[in-house]
């Protein structure tokens, strides 16, 4: 029999999280790891308990598609005269787990890949001249190292999977495992009879949604998660407890708001506020118009997930959520600076009162006021308790909330656009086309444009930074072409602007548009080496100013100078030999959306 | 088969996911998505509306509806054996020659085949899309003979690309080609092949993922965003039939085998009432009005509002169709036809909305 101690304390969530996805391996998806000890203990834990039979691959990051997804075994077709498929690795491990190593590192196109066998349970192959479809049916482990200031594990990834697990914990993980290979099998054999009554579903669900998890593969994951646990318990119907424990593990890392427990209602949550702060329009939307009136039931389990939220987690999921991602409407809004004591205060969240950091005094009072009867209750039978720190009002350290601050700084996209004969032949109206595209990103975003223009003798500071999109617009519209090129002229005038907008306490992203043909010097005068020697000396400057740059090459051949200026400008370089105003607009999007360097 | 023999093997039982794995989720039981729906059951309706794209949220059951919706569709009649699914009643000079069927000479038989709704995976090689060289045969044989492709297996049936924003782009130009003469022309490896390749393209996809190119935008008949349903009830609903799907694939499906065949059966029967819909006068002046009004590129997006008001007011047993049909479908119809301006602060849809309202009030 499996061993019913299961769930209680004493057990770590990454020992629970491993039984349950042992029992459930392809039900439950599979987990995210957090951190940077790779989970290679997790993962030591899982395949302990899933037996030595079962399938392992690790898939490195960079996975060509033969590989992948499968491909024609070229040796074997030609051997037997017939057509061989070599299964991928994603087939190979139909049954078994799979570690993707630096999922924060993989390609949207890799993670499609493997999200769309995940939803079909199979590989459906088209490739080499074959045709097949191959069952693959896996739990995944995606293994994100990144520190938070890169990418991280793709969204679409994530959202398939039940656990997600900081690696904090993963990295002491017991060796011997809590359930035999054999008592997980057992698990597995129980897991169709279990019946979900309909309250269980609906109190997950509901705690879901209190929590703001907007996607409906959680809940559906979580009731997953309870229902192995039951069948771990030998239980044959989901109990709250499950639930409790399932929405915990499931729910909780996924949550995006404080749920309001019975606390004082709406007033004094300005995070939930849209209107707030534009960046945060992403964030679920389905919390204060919707907040569903709360059963008992729900609360205990709301509860459970809400005591477990460590401190923090939920200021860091709100701090990746607000962070510009990879979706394009997003790019290059200002740095957000998160600072501890100053700013506008966007909320608060549980934590301790350490120095630099402020107590939200209303919040804690009100986080401690539904426990203050039961509190009462627990001296009253002298039953063991955590140090309380009042007499009036039992507040216990759990109940401290801090404030959270923001104090979100204006960005201004700096245009610099070379006008010059060489690239207005060439690209200037692809460029303008690009300005304007991007133009309208600013706008959605309310950031501030500015556009400095450069040719013949000297560049000209066409627009201000400005709010006023039309203005920008007509400038615009109005920049004529032709001349040479005085890039340091250009490259000097930008850091002139960059540097008073940084005093200003804004942020910049600077935007240049160049062949890289610079031919006119800092001066005025004529002459090729001269110019690009100051052209470079200008870059280095403007890097100095520390802006966030992008070197957009509009050259049909592009020449080895504008790299070497992109280097020097320490940029991202983007060579477009044949694209269209969309596609470099594009491209400028996605660039600036991985954020400053 | 295969995955008893593996999971044996690898000692693990699958469970769940397998079984559900050869069923379909029941179109019917699809809690809410009425605008997704809709736009599937047109298209099943009729197939010349010009396909149909569904961009939203994750999870919120698009690859599901498609897949549904194919078990919805009404058997067609093809050549037996062909691979290109030839029309028994087209005109045989429209066949293609590399058509093995009708070569030889006889009288061809005809079968009854469920309409074809062919996944295009991400990952597909060009080869495999419009048809290749026969790999197996060129190399055991050395005959060099043409293996058709997808897109001659979606031949009068629906193409259907998941993730369509992540297509790669050699693929979006091929399709865009052979969307665009309804003919698949194959050149390479030394063949020469053309052949009928008409489909319904549906795509769907996460627009957080990546935007589509225009002109495969302007391709899809109707555009429909679906969102995560927020009110609780539907969400509590969504969850329990899911997961009661998954546990018991087959009761599942007996459970709504009725509304499965009812809903079949309104296919069919709007399909044969589809020649004598009528389209008032007034109407098509009003679909003109409306495409005027929100500045939709091209006349495409009025063609098709016109189209699919048609074919919903079949689907609804109406006679001729009416203004609420064309307000139901303008937002699907134009959202994604927009003239765009760097100063469109708004959201298309918004602007379709606010453009209805003035046209049609109501």
């Amino acid at each position: 029999m499996p061993s019913a101690t299961l769930g209680e304390t004493s057990e770590s969530d990454q020992v629970l999280a491993a039984a349950l996805l042992a029992s459930d391996l392809v039900g439950l998806g599979g987990a995210v790891i957090t951190g940077r000890f790779g989970g290679d203990s997790f993962v030591a834990l899982l395949r302990q308990m899933l037996g030595p039979q079962a399938r392992y691959q690790r898939l490195p990051c960079r996975v060509p598609d033969d590989r992948l997804l499968g491909g024609l075994d070229l040796v074997a077709t030609k051997a037997q005269g017939r057509t061989v498929v070599e299964p991928g690795l994603l087939s190979r491990t139909n049954g078994g787990l799979l570690v993707l190593t630096s999922a924060d590192r993989v390609g949207a196109s890799t993670a499609a890949r493997i999200v769309s066998a995940m939803d079909n349970g199979a590989v459906h192959l088209a490739r080499d001249g074959i045709v097949a479809t191959m069952p693959a049916q896996f739990g995944l482990i995606a293994v994100d190292t990144s520190d938070g200031s890169g990418g991280c594990c793709p969204e679409s990834l994530k959202d398939r999977l039940a656990f997600w697990l900081p690696d904090e914990l993963t990295a002491e993980l017991p060796a011997n495992p809590p359930l035999s290979p054999d008592e997980v099998l057992t698990a597995r054999g129980l897991i169709s009879q279990i019946e979900a009554p309909q309250e269980i579903v609906e109190v997950l669900v509901t705690v879901a949604v209190s929590l703001g998890i907007r996607s409906l593969r959680a809940p559906l994951l979580a009731l997953r998660a309870a229902r192995a646990h039951a069948a771990l318990c030998g239980r044959t119907s989901i109990t709250s407890q499950d639930a409790a424990l399932a929405a915990r593990l499931v729910l909780g890392p996924r949550a995006t708001q404080i749920p309001d427990l019975g606390e004082a209602r709406s007033e004094s949550q300005p995070a939930d506020q849209p209107s707030q702060s534009p960046a945060n329009q992403d964030a679920p939307d389905i919390s204060t118009s919707s907040q569903p009136t709360l059963d008992e039931a729900t609360e205990v389990v709301l509860a459970a997930v809400k005591s477990a939220l460590p401190s923090g987690l939920l200021q860091r999921l709100a701090d990746r959520q607000r962070r510009p991602s990879a979706t394009p409407s997003k790019v290059g809004a200002g740095d957000k600076r998160k600072s501890a004591s100053h700013g506008r205060q966007i909320g608060h969240a549980p934590g301790r009162p350490t120095s630099g950091a402020r107590l939200d005094l209303l919040a804690t009072i009100r986080a401690a006021a539904p426990w203050q009867l039961l509190r009462q209750r627990e001296r009253q039978i002298g039953l063991p308790r955590a140090p309380s720190l009042g007499r009036l009002i039992d507040i216990r350290p759990s109940d401290f909330r801090i404030a959270k601050f923001e104090s979100r700084t204006e960005a201004v996209t700096v245009f610099v656009v070379d006008a010059s004969g060489s690239s207005a032949l060439n690209r200037l109206a692809e460029a303008k086309g690009a300005v304007e595209l991007l133009l309208a990103d600013c706008y959605v975003r309310r950031d501030q444009v500015a556009m400095i223009a450069f040719r013949q003798r000297a560049a000209k500071v066409l627009l201000p930074p400005t709010r006023s999109l039309t203005r920008a617009r007509r400038v615009l519209a109005e920049l004529g072409g032709g001349g040479a090129t005085p890039l340091a002229s250009g490259l000097t005038v930008a850091r002139e602007m960059v540097v008073g907008i940084r005093g200003r306490g804004q942020t910049a992203l600077c935007l240049l548009l160049t062949d890289g043909q610079a031919n006119i010097d800092i001066n005025g005068a004529a002459g090729r080496s001269a110019a690009e020697a100051d052209a470079l000396r200008a870059a280095g400057a403007l890097c100095q100013a520390a802006p966030s740059l992008i070197v957009i090459d509009t050259a049909v051949r592009p020449r080895p100078f504008a790299a070497q200026l992109a280097g020097k400008l320490s940029a991202r370089y983007i060579v477009l030999p044949n694209a269209d105003a969309s596609a470099l607009s594009q491209v400028a999007r996605e660039a600036s959306a991985r954020g400053p360097r | 088969m295969r995955v008893t023999e593996l999971a044996i093997c690898s000692g693990v039982a699958v469970t769940g996911a397998t079984s559900a794995m050869s069923h379909t989720f029941p179109f019917t039981a699809i809690v809410g998505q009425d605008e997704m729906k809709r736009a599937l059951m047109i298209a099943a309706v009729d197939r010349s509306v010009g396909g149909v794209l569904v961009f939203g949220d994750r999870g919120t059951g698009k690859s599901t509806a498609v897949r549904a919706m194919s078990a919805l569709l009404p058997p067609m009649e093809v050549i037996a054996g062909c691979r290109f699914n030839c029309d028994p009643s087209a005109d045989k000079s429209q066949c293609t020659p590399v058509c093995l069927a009708r070569q030889s000479g006889k009288r061809c038989k005809v079968e009854t085949v469920p309409v074809p709704v062919i996944d295009m995976p991400l990952g597909a090689t060009e080869d495999r899309v419009i048809g290749a060289l026969d790999i197996e045969r060129a190399l055991t044989k050395g005959e060099k003979a043409f293996e058709p492709g997808l897109l001659a297996r979606a031949n009068r049936g629906f193409l259907y690309i998941d993730e369509v924003n992540l297509l790669e782009d050699h693929l979006v130009d091929v399709l865009l080609d052979v969307a665009a003469s309804g003919e698949n022309v194959v050149e390479r490896e030394g063949l020469s092949v053309r052949h009928a390749a008409r489909f319904v393209l549906v795509g769907s996809g996460n627009p957080e993922e990546g935007e589509l190119r225009p002109q495969l935008l302007d391709r899809f008949g109707l555009s429909v965003n679906v969102t995560t349903p927020t009110d609780l009830a539907t969400r509590i609903e969504v969850v329990r039939r899911r997961d009661k799907y998954e546990r018991d694939p087959a009761g599942f499906l007996a459970h709504f085998a009725q509304s499965e065949t009812a809903e079949r059966e309104r296919i069919l029967v709007a399909q044969q009432r589809l020649p004598d819909i009528e389209t008032p006068d007034p109407i098509r002046e009003l679909a003109a009005k409306l495409a005027l009004a929100v500045g939709a590129d091209g006349l495409r997006g009025e063609i098709t509002l016109l189209r699919t008001a048609r074919a919903l007011a079949s689907l609804e047993g109406a006679r001729s169709v009416e203004p609420q049909h064309i307000r139901l479908l303008a937002p699907s119809a134009l959202r994604h036809r927009l003239r765009r301006g760097p100063l469109d602060d708004g959201d298309a849809n918004d602007r379709v909305m606010r453009a209805i309202a003035e046209v049609i009030p109501v």
